[in-house]
């Protein structure tokens, strides 16, 4: 794998790794703007409205038989949380063109589905169309809204709220149906605007391509595109714990409890010995041989799941589980146990080795997908921390017990939430 | 003596090495230039097998639900009390395993190590330990996992619907079982069970990666116990083409109605390849009806009427379905106007230029397939369901557009069709 990078124009880069043995490619854009109340639902708007047509492809009809008729290159759009910014990708999954049955150039055809989406879009009196934004608003606000819907990745976004209130960690990707509902066309279209001069706009290109000529493709397609590029947002790590841990009971109609813990960790992907929050988090609660499985699971049998993950960018963890409303006690009380065992040092030879085989394990795989190669060169240049699998192996074999109980010090619980039934539920 | 290995290659530069074992085992090596490799070793043993007799004995074997995902979490539980897990753990290996209506799967993932971990999958599936004590531990664990379910109405909306459409046929069976089923399992039960699915010749073990065939019928030797291969009559419960229940609902604290439309087919064939033919028919038929480019998903789209709508099929030797689903106002609109547009396909009938399109994009998905890290997976399904995994292909290929063209009339009839609904719990 060889990993190259330029500046194709102020604040947006170029990326890409060149890998033979796939047979279809990747290209990924992804815009990194700062997360704030005002403007989150504007930009979880952005793809889905220009996704609604464009110059060449004026409806939706006419860009999905597109997509189809290039074998299956589908423009995929996403928004998601990072630190306290707002990732936007459009990606699409190219096969190779020697898999072409009829000699076509698939990447160029991907290449102009994609210019096309991103940059002439459909207007009305020179801003989006009313119709598609309206209709975008409201399948936003179902979406908004069906978050309640999945009652285990509800508990978690409840604590991540609660735990970050006040603070842009705090706040959803989708917005909210109060700032998806005031958004209007001219005010998306000034966004739009707002997205194309400003955001740090990071373009990765994985597998087998001809990389000069597409690199120049994009170099073009920007081209005409003034930037007031200030520099990559940035994220507030968090601080400390709270002085007293902030407790929040949730109720509804509901037979199964789910438990969420937020911890602070200080530790971040900034930081030169991350990889020892890793380790311990893996020790901790991730995977079937932690100590919250062998132990809230396996020997208490309290739960299905309980387990732990540590996010880096905004130095914290959150252990997560299902379980009987009665067992809250038990369980919260088997959690801290099991955290006060790691700070006590109680880590023994093989939890280490285990721990230590299962991070090897996930960066010895980094080069089998290039969804993994495009998350790990992309973690790599936001963290600014830029290095290769082979020096990340190194990083985690160096890790010590010690290393890992003097991390542990650290860790304070900081909020407790709790999505308990209704008065009368089982 | 040394089983004969068979290669096949196809048209895109794959290849798969094949070999029977003594045992019975059914062994596939496909060779894949990853850092990791993957193994499953599955035994045709799922949910809808509750119901057999073995050949020369005596006696109907009539099992509680849930049976084989209980199982299939005692299969971690060694003699020696060494967990599973952990054994795997020390060679770096991820390990998992699952329950599906028709299989039970013992897979790992590893980037070295690959023999080493290899030995232990095969070991421990084949050493059960049941006792009274672990079999009761599970019961707490299994049943959080039903409860967890049971608050997910996409989970409810999904079971709902198959035990609407099927009104005996164990496709109604929810893989789990349910806390009163559940209680009745015993070790007797699970020793039952395991000697007459987990005999050697009704499993496969599938290797994706580095692995190499000789290597592996070396450890498949020296591990698998002797066992006697016995032959299975499974019962499965007689079933109209119709049917059973036209609506099903259920309550649920959600934002929006959803719905979960199914058409039921009960038209499967014995003969493998011609199955293999149908399911390629029916996936294009299902694209072209209610893909992405569908005038039925674009106009639910446009309107407003359906959010997140999304539709797929499957046709295997034990089921066949199409299922439409998404987020809507009113499910009673939405079904109208399914039907409206079946009557408007009938009357001036499916587009060739659609059906070149879809089958391009069929084509492309394919070859995709062969991208994942996880291939053996995909192997396993369609060995399960007698399948040459290159077949797949092949009828792709072949496919026409009067095979689609003749399948549409026979699926798309009013009395195939159920609707399962998730409302949201009126406030009081």
């Amino acid at each position: 794998m060889v990993f190259e990078r330029k500046e194709l124009a102020s604040g947006i880069f170029w990326n890409a790794v060149h890998e033979t043995k796939f047979k279809s490619n990747l290209i990924s854009v992804r815009f990194v703007l700062p997360l704030t109340a005002d403007t989150a639902a504007k930009n979880a708007l952005l793809f889905p409205v220009l996704l609604r047509g464009s110059e060449k492809f004026p409806d939706i009809g006419s860009i999905r038989r597109e997509e189809e008729s290039i074998y299956d290159t589908t423009l995929n759009d996403s928004v998601y949380k990072r630190g306290d910014t707002q990732v936007l990708e459009l990606r699409m999954s190219v096969l190779d063109n020697k898999y072409a049955i009829d000699g076509m150039d698939i990447t160029e055809r991907a290449m102009m589905l994609l210019d096309d989406i991103l940059l002439h879009p459909v207007t009305e009196n020179g801003v989006f169309c009313e119709e598609y934004v309206e209709s975008e608003k409201e399948k936003l606000i179902d979406d908004i809204l069906a978050q309640v819907n999945d009652k285990r990745r509800y508990a978690m976004t409840r604590l991540t709220e609660e735990m970050f209130e006040g603070d842009a960690f705090g706040l959803s990707e989708l917005g909210t149906v109060e700032t998806t509902e005031a958004v209007c066309p001219v005010c998306l279209w000034k966004q739009y605007h707002e997205m194309l001069s400003t955001a740090r706009i990071e373009i990765f290109a994985i597998g087998n391509f001809d990389f000069d000529a597409l690199s120049a493709r994009f170099a073009r397609m920007f081209e005409g595109i003034e930037r007031r590029y200030t520099g990559a947002p940035k994220t507030k790590v968090m601080q400390g714990a709270r002085k007293e841990v902030k407790t929040v009971y949730e109720r509804q109609n509901i037979t199964q409890g789910k438990l969420s813990l937020g911890f602070y960790t200080g530790s971040t992907v900034y930081d030169d010995d991350y990889h020892v929050m890793q380790m311990l988090n893996v020790i901790f609660g991730a995977g079937v041989t932690s100590k919250l499985f062998l132990n809230v699971r396996e020997k208490l049998s309290l739960c299905y799941y309980c387990g732990s993950s540590e996010n880096g960018h905004k130095g914290y963890m959150t252990v997560n589980s299902g379980i009987e409303f009665a067992n809250e006690k038990k369980a919260t009380d088997e959690i801290l146990f099991q955290l006060d065992e790691i700070k006590k040092g109680n880590i023994s030879e093989s939890e280490l080795r285990d721990a230590r085989l299962a991070l090897l394990d996930a960066i010895g795989r980094v080069g089998d997908s290039t969804g993994n190669i495009l998350n790990w060169y992309f973690a790599g240049v936001m963290n600014e921390k830029l290095i290769s699998p082979e020096e990340k192996r190194e990083l985690i074999e160096s890790v010590t017990a010690e290393d890992i109980v003097k991390k542990a010090q650290d860790i304070r619980l900081d909020t407790y939430y709790f999505l308990c039934g209704k008065e009368g539920n089982a | 003596m040394k089983p004969e290995i068979i290669e096949k290659t196809n048209a895109i530069g794959e290849a798969y090495y094949y070999a029977k074992h003594k045992s019975g085992l059914d062994i596939y090596v496909i060779p894949k230039d990853f850092a990791s490799s993957y193994a499953v070793f599955a035994t045709k043993y799922g949910a809808i097998d509750n119901c057999f007799e073995i050949e020369g004995e005596e006696g109907l074997h009539e099992v509680p639900d849930g049976i084989a995902h209980y199982l299939e979490h005692k299969m971690f539980e060694n003699e020696d009390g060494v967990d599973t897990f952990s054994r795997f753990a020390e060679y770096g290996a991820n390990a998992n395993a699952f329950t599906t209506p028709t299989m039970t799967a013992y897979l790992f993932s590893c980037t070295n190590h690959l023999y080493e971990n290899l030995e232990i999958l095969l070991d421990y599936v084949s050493k059960p330990y049941f006792t009274p004590e672990n079999v009761e531990k599970e019961r707490g664990i299994i049943g959080q996992e039903i409860r967890m379910y049971e608050d997910n109405p996409g989970s409810a909306i999904y079971y709902n619907l198959l035990e609407a459409m099927y009104e005996k046929h164990q496709t109604r069976v929810n893989v789990a079982g349910t806390v009163e089923s559940i209680a009745k399992i015993t070790p007797e039960l699970l020793y039952d069970c395991y000697y007459t699915f987990y005999n050697f010749s009704n499993m496969t073990l599938c290797i994706s990666g580095r692995a190499e065939m000789d290597k592996v019928l070396e450890l498949v030797d020296k591990i698998l116990p002797e066992r006697e291969q016995k032959k299975i009559i499974r019962h499965y419960h007689d079933e109209k083409p119709e049917v059973y229940q036209k609506r099903v609902s259920a309550s649920f604290e959600v934002a929006k109605p959803m719905f979960l439309i199914g058409v039921k087919d009960m038209d499967i064939a014995e003969d493998a390849k011609l199955r293999t033919k149908k399911a390629v028919a029916m996936e294009i038929l299902t694209d072209m009806l209610f893909g992405d480019t569908s005038p039925f998903a674009i106009d639910v789209y446009e309107s407003g009427l359906v959010n997140g709508f999304d539709a797929s099929c499957d046709h295997a030797h034990d089921s066949s379905k199409i299922f439409l689903e998404g987020e809507c106002e009113n499910p009673e609109e939405v079904y109208d106007h399914f039907i409206a547009y079946l009557d408007d396909i009938r009357k001036n009938g499916l587009s060739r230029e659609d059906f070149d399109r879809v089958k391009r994009a069929s084509y492309a998905s394919y070859i995709k397939i062969f991208d994942s890290t996880r291939l053996a997976d995909r192997y396993t399904f369609m060995l399960h369901d007698d399948c040459d995994p290159f077949d797949y292909g092949d009828a792709l290929k072949s496919v026409t557009f009067e095979d689609v063209e003749a399948l549409f009339p026979l699926l798309f009839k009013e009395e195939y069709f159920a609707m399962s609904v998730v409302n949201p719990i009126a406030e009081a």
